[in-house]
């Protein structure tokens, strides 16, 4: 591609990605890592993994590891740009479809639509959280602090700042092995 | 924990806010749900926007996010984009997207985290480059 404008490229790069990004960020991080580490060589393997830890690690939505990326291999004008190339083409998209399925209001079918993708988009949040649950709960403890968790935050209205804390503290003390 | 967190107080609020949200709180509120969303902002844009702000119903709020979920791209970005418009037009969209994204964009640039070594937060496998 265009190796002589890296900030071109990213922009391209993380733009088209996204519009591929069905289901999340998450989803696109496999691709991410295969574009940055392998395609580009914007990062070692190394270093996508710590800008992947710091970018969980971080306030805000998981999809700013981009904005790290970007930052690597661009500075400040490389973050903004991936940021918006991954981020705004989608958002307007979403929110064109949304505009379309509103204005149609004559129509029934896309309350109808919209009202049958809640089951859907549940039943693939649960799988996921089951998927997460499955690989990284390996000790009785870690299974415990899971369910433990499920409970409070479906029963109470606890912020879910403590539960994070409270999962912290539990870690640091080295309880999760 | 506030005195309001007993079980019953879960029930839908029946009654939504009584006016739209302008362009600052928007954007106030996805910033705010943004800094408090450590391994995501759902559970956070959950909170705000149908229990303290009361800006949607359990069921419209349900709506909207699967739609985004559907939709390509990070779900809780298009969210804001969706949202923001239904009460104040594509300003009403930006602004909450600005406010997501804004602040953390922010922090991460300025404490320079390109170098994970020179955070104090940083994570355990990063290690010295050689």
């Amino acid at each position: 591609m265009n190796d002589g404008n890296p900030i071109l490229t990213l922009a391209l790069t993380f733009g088209v990605m996204s519009l591929f990004a069905v289901g999340g960020a998450n989803s696109a991080i496999p691709e991410m890592h295969r574009v940055a580490v392998d395609v580009h060589h914007w990062l070692t393997d190394k270093q996508f993994a710590d800008v992947f830890a710091i970018s969980q690690l971080s306030p805000g939505p998981n999809v700013l590891i981009v904005t790290l990326i970007g930052y690597t291999v661009g500075g400040l004008g490389g973050a903004l740009v991936a940021t918006v190339a991954m981020c705004l083409p989608t958002a307007l998209l979403a929110y064109g479809v949304s505009r379309f399925l509103n204005r149609s209001s004559h129509a029934r079918w896309p309350s109808i639509l919209q009202a049958s993708l809640v089951p859907l988009s549940i039943g693939l949040m649960a799988a996921s959280a089951l998927v997460l649950a499955e690989t990284s709960d390996r000790t009785w403890a870690a299974i415990l602090v899971t369910g433990a968790a499920a409970v409070l935050a479906a029963s109470t209205r606890l912020n879910p700042l403590w539960l994070l804390l409270a999962g912290g503290c539990v870690g640091f003390m080295g309880l999760l092995g | 924990m506030p005195p309001d967190s007993s079980p019953a107080a879960i029930a839908a609020p029946d009654s939504l806010a009584p006016t739209p949200p302008s362009l600052i709180a928007l954007f106030v509120a996805f910033a705010k749900m943004s800094l408090a969303g450590f391994g995501g902002v759902l559970v956070f844009a959950r909170r705000a926007i149908v229990e303290q702000h009361r800006w949607m119903t359990a069921d419209e709020f349900n709506e909207t996010f699967a739609l985004c979920h559907f939709l390509p791209g990070p779900n809780i970005v298009n969210l804001t984009m969706v949202f923001g418009s239904r009460f104040r037009g594509i300003a009403g969209g930006i602004a909450a997207f600005a406010g997501l994204l804004g602040p953390p964009v922010v922090i991460m640039t300025m404490r320079g985290c390109h170098c994970p070594r020179c955070c104090w937060w940083r994570p355990r496998s990063a290690s010295p480059s050689p």
